[in-house]
């Protein structure tokens, strides 16, 4: 992968993935971390993770990616694991009225479980299918913007803006870190774990555990 | 070690888990569920719609319709058979494998030995056998892999991968061919296998794990290993791997291991044992998930704060449990619902009246009276809204909070709801309500009056004959409060309904009026409400006092109505209400007729049927006495006593004054006049310390104080 075993990050950050079964999202995540797309999937049970260090604006970023599980009756599983990312994406599918339908009840779950100054996205996958679009992208904007949220439209079939929705994320949660982090200087070190993991890495040698053994 | 030869694979697991004596001792049975399921479209059948092309895709069996509608029959057939467990994910997968290696009918019947015997509970709604073998490996790591367990305890992390070990039987994340391996062990040795197989894994890989340094590089370590998990024996792998991944070990290697390193210590008994032991930590788990996500979805609908809401939730729960568990004859409505995963959190636990009942006469300050029957069929009757004959958390939730701790308008509003349809059908007027009474509440109906005419400290053997009682809280201050504090209370709460808050101003506006029989019956229900209370002399007279202030407004408004005499009467209808309002300080002075005119209510409020129970000399001169004074009263509002008359006699009662009507701000404002009254609505209701208490006479059901409720609760 990108990532060497002795190569500076900056950032490591945590981002779930959550919505409806089938809306895309294991295939979302193959596509952005190993470029690679596939008509079925195996469906997820429990959870998966994927690993992906980027660069955004001149910093290393090492993105952990977790997959869940869409399936109602796992929801409550995977609910420790919403906390401490510093991102939640949900996800729907713009031809499935159900699946988006769904997405409230995603926000306020995630809303409940991550913390106050999680980075939250709304994303419209399957923008390819046009002739089943049941979801118009005015109608995902505009409930994307009650929410205060932003919103973005990807195909991972197509490779059409997977990577531009992970970069802005990214980009999104590197302010929100800063912010935090600035407001919670003092206080900062007897912080929880999850934020210990997000904050800036300064020497390199630490990082050969870090990085053993991803791919 | 080597696994079992294709060919006889599925022949083999059929013998090893039972299934093949199912399938002989039902034959055609699966064929009709097939039949029976043919076109239905349920919540299972579109998930497994789903999910079919996303069971085992990369192999070619179901690249094709035939391997499709195979698995969708099976999976469909199943939900069918079994809806507590519908359709789980992971079950397509292990039936996809089942189907490559045993015919349809012995797939569905390998799937049923699966689900109901090898791995219990497993896939159901709250996959609850998942978690608690999570729970047993957990218990297995700390003892066996202790320095594992030491660096992973707190994040649960590795028992949360495992999960997907345990819901697929590894099909979901092995190479193929070397999961097959083991399933052969798992339908030989039982759900062990999967124990020894997940900690020989761990154990090779714990010298990495322990180096970790996030849940994330866990993960990948173990995903990787389990990945590279080989089977040397099966020359061309039957799928191919989507990326590359080095080999980490053959498959018989890491049987055998398994087998090595715990084949002796961990037994089937043992995996028994320890389920037992983890199934009511999850189970109880589970639970407060649930009471949180049902309060979350309260959040704002109630009067009541999280805490209280909690407390009121779990006696609800109880309740619900409780009664299913105890009732032989019909089941509660809610139990044979299918599974909805869409339905709010707050629905998922719906209430018949029986159940309700007990809840509400235990619970509601509004049912503490002699007869609280009647208050809980309305209540009930309005909260189903949906004619279901259940009602829900939420609507329960809101019933008690806004008579627990609503303010004085609110509470007033639901009361008056309470008596107009549909709370109160046009069916049950008819009808004295005193007809469906049971008989053991008449006789503590007399028993109560009983103790009035003798003036023994009531709570004494109010708390013997009304256990329900109990529970409301009867702080001292409620008694004679200073006259100045009252009336300026008054003042407030006249302001406030004159220019009250706009929900309030809506809510008024759209309450129907109420007719004279709707009122009577409204009546009643206040005077049962009060009988009982410390006060109950005072109480009885400012009941009669607003009746007649009421009816008097009625009559007038009827006069206005049939156009006889129109402006000049909404005049009158103020100045009696001033005068009224003048007059009562003067009858609170004198102690004799306060003692007399409040009992008047009774005859009114208990026409003609009721006196045959009275017949105990006290209470009939106390009736008596009653009469003499509603006599003379009657001189002073004469027009009024005519009214008043008409709706005593029954005669008159089952011909209801058609054009007699109030309406909720009459009723409000002619309420306020009362302070007795109004610190009976006004006083607050400590909603947790009542379900404490009944929580508490409930665990010991010591003596025949709690029989009544008792009763309720566990119904025969």
């Amino acid at each position: 992968m990108e990532s060497s075993s002795n190569e500076h990050i900056d950032y490591v950050f945590k981002v779930v993935l959550i919505g409806d079964c089938g809306v895309g999202k294991s295939s979302l995540l193959l596509r952005y971390s190993d470029d690679f797309f596939q008509e079925s999937y195996l469906c997820t049970i429990g959870v998966d993770l994927r690993i992906r260090t980027i660069s955004v604006d001149d910093k290393r970023v090492k993105l952990q990616m977790w997959d869940t599980a869409g399936q109602e009756r796992f929801k409550t599983l995977c609910g420790h694991y919403y906390r401490g990312a510093e991102a939640i994406i949900i996800v729907f599918d713009v031809t499935s009225e159900n699946s988006f339908s769904n997405v409230l009840r995603w926000y306020e779950e995630a809303r409940q479980l991550s913390r106050q100054d999680t980075v939250l996205v709304l994303l419209g996958n399957k923008s390819d299918m046009a002739d089943s679009r049941a979801v118009s992208t005015e109608r995902a904007q505009s409930l994307a913007a009650s929410l205060n949220i932003a919103y973005f439209e990807s195909s991972a079939k197509l490779c059409d803006n997977v990577k531009e929705t992970f970069t802005a994320t990214t980009r999104k949660m590197m302010e929100a870190y800063q912010k935090h982090h600035r407001a919670h200087l003092p206080d900062d070190l007897t912080n929880s774990k999850s934020l210990h993991m997000s904050q800036p890495i300064k020497s390199s040698t630490s990082l050969n555990c870090f990085d053993c053994s991803i791919m | 070690m080597r696994g079992l030869p294709d060919s006889l694979r599925g022949e083999m697991w059929m013998v090893y888990s039972g299934a093949i004596n199912e399938m002989a001792t039902n034959p055609g049975y699966y064929k009709s569920l097939i039949e029976q399921t043919q076109g239905k479209t349920t919540i299972a059948t579109d998930e497994i719609e789903r999910d079919l092309h996303r069971s085992l895709p990369e192999h070619k069996a179901f690249q094709s319709n035939l391997g499709i509608d195979a698995l969708r029959r099976v999976l469909t057939a199943y939900a069918f058979r079994n809806p507590h467990i519908g359709y789980c994910q992971a079950m397509n997968i292990v039936t996809s494998v089942l189907l490559l290696f045993a015919n349809e009918e012995e797939a569905f019947w390998l799937l049923v030995a699966l689900c109901e015997r090898m791995l219990p509970d497993y896939y159901n709604t709250k996959v609850v056998g998942a978690l608690v073998d999570q729970g047993v490996l957990e218990e297995l790591i700390s003892e066996h892999l202790p320095h594992l367990h030491g660096h992973y305890s707190t994040t649960g992390l590795l028992s949360m991968i495992a999960l997907s070990w345990f819901l697929t039987m590894f099909l979901s994340v092995m190479p193929f061919e070397s999961a097959v391996n083991i399933l052969d062990c798992f339908f030989c040795d039982g759900a062990k296998v999967i124990f020894q197989i997940a900690l020989a894994i761990l154990d090779a890989c714990s010298d990495k794990l322990a180096r970790c340094k996030d849940d994330g590089e866990a993960i990948s370590v173990l995903t990787q290993y389990v990945d590279g998990v080989t089977n040397a024996d099966v020359a061309e792998p039957i799928l191919k791997a989507t990326k590359s991944v080095e080999t980490s070990i053959d498959v018989s290697l890491l049987i055998n291991d398994a087998y090595l390193k715990f084949g002796d210590v961990i037994t089937n008994e043992l995996i028994d044992r320890l389920r037992l032991r983890q199934r009511l930590s999850v189970v109880q788990g589970i639970e407060e998930t649930t009471m949180k996500n049902v309060i979350r979805s309260l959040d704002g609908e109630t009067c009541f704060d999280i805490d209280e809401l909690s407390a009121l939730f779990t006696l609800y729960k109880e309740e619900y449990q409780a009664s299913i568990y105890w009732r032989t004859g019909e089941k509660p409505a809610d139990i044979t619902q299918e599974y909805n995963p869409n339905r709010p959190y707050y629905d998922l636990y719906r209430v018949d009246f029986t159940q309700f009942k007990a809840l509400f006469l235990a619970l509601c300050p509004w049912a503490q009276g002699v007869a609280p029957e009647p208050v809980c069929v309305k209540a009930f009757k309005l909260l189903d809204e949906s004619n279901q004959n259940t009602v829900n958390f939420k609507q329960f939730a809101w019933c008690i909070g806004v008579t627990c701790k609503s303010d004085l308008a609110d509470k007033l509003l639901l009361f008056y709801k309470l008596h107009l349809p549909p709370a109160l059908p046009d069916s049950e007027m008819d009808n004295s309500t005193e007809a469906s009474e049971p008989d053991p509440k008449d006789a503590d109906g007399t028993e109560a009056i009983e103790n009035l005419a003798s003036s023994k400290p009531i709570s004494v053997s109010h708390s013997k004959s009304f256990p329900t009682s109990i529970a409301q809280p009867r702080s001292k201050h409620n008694s004679p409060a200073s006259g100045s504090f009252r009336a300026s209370s008054i003042e407030m709460y006249k302001q406030r309904s004159l220019d009250s808050s706009d929900m309030c101003r809506t809510d008024v506006v759209n309450v129907a009026h109420m007719n004279q029989v709707q009122f009577i019956q409204m009546w009643k229900t206040l005077y049962d409400m009060c009988t009982g209370s410390p006060d109950e002399q005072q109480l009885y007279h400012s009941i009669s006092t607003v009746a007649t202030l009421l009816l008097q407004i009625g009559e007038v408004g009827k006069q206005y109505k049939s156009g006889l005499n129109s402006p000049h009467n909404a005049t009158e209808v103020e100045s009696l209400e001033t005068r009224k309002a003048n007059s009562s300080p003067d009858t609170h002075a004198k102690g004799d007729s306060v003692h007399s005119s409040s009992q008047k209510a009774d005859p009114l409020l208990h026409p003609a049927d009721s006196q045959g129970e009275e017949t105990d000399p006290e209470s009939e001169e106390v009736v008596r006495e009653l009469e003499r004074c509603y006599m003379k009263e009657d001189v002073a509002v004469d027009d009024t006593a005519d009214t008043l008359k008409g709706s005593t006699s029954p005669s008159k009662e089952s011909q209801p004054d058609p054009n007699w009507s109030v309406n909720f701000e009459q009723f409000l404002a002619s309420m306020l006049t009362e302070p007795h009254l109004v610190a009976i609505f006004e006083k607050d209701t400590d909603i947790i310390k009542v379900a404490e208490n009944y929580r508490h006479r409930r665990l010991k059901p010591s003596n025949d104080d709690n029989g009544v409720t008792t009763n309720s609760i566990f119904n025969k």
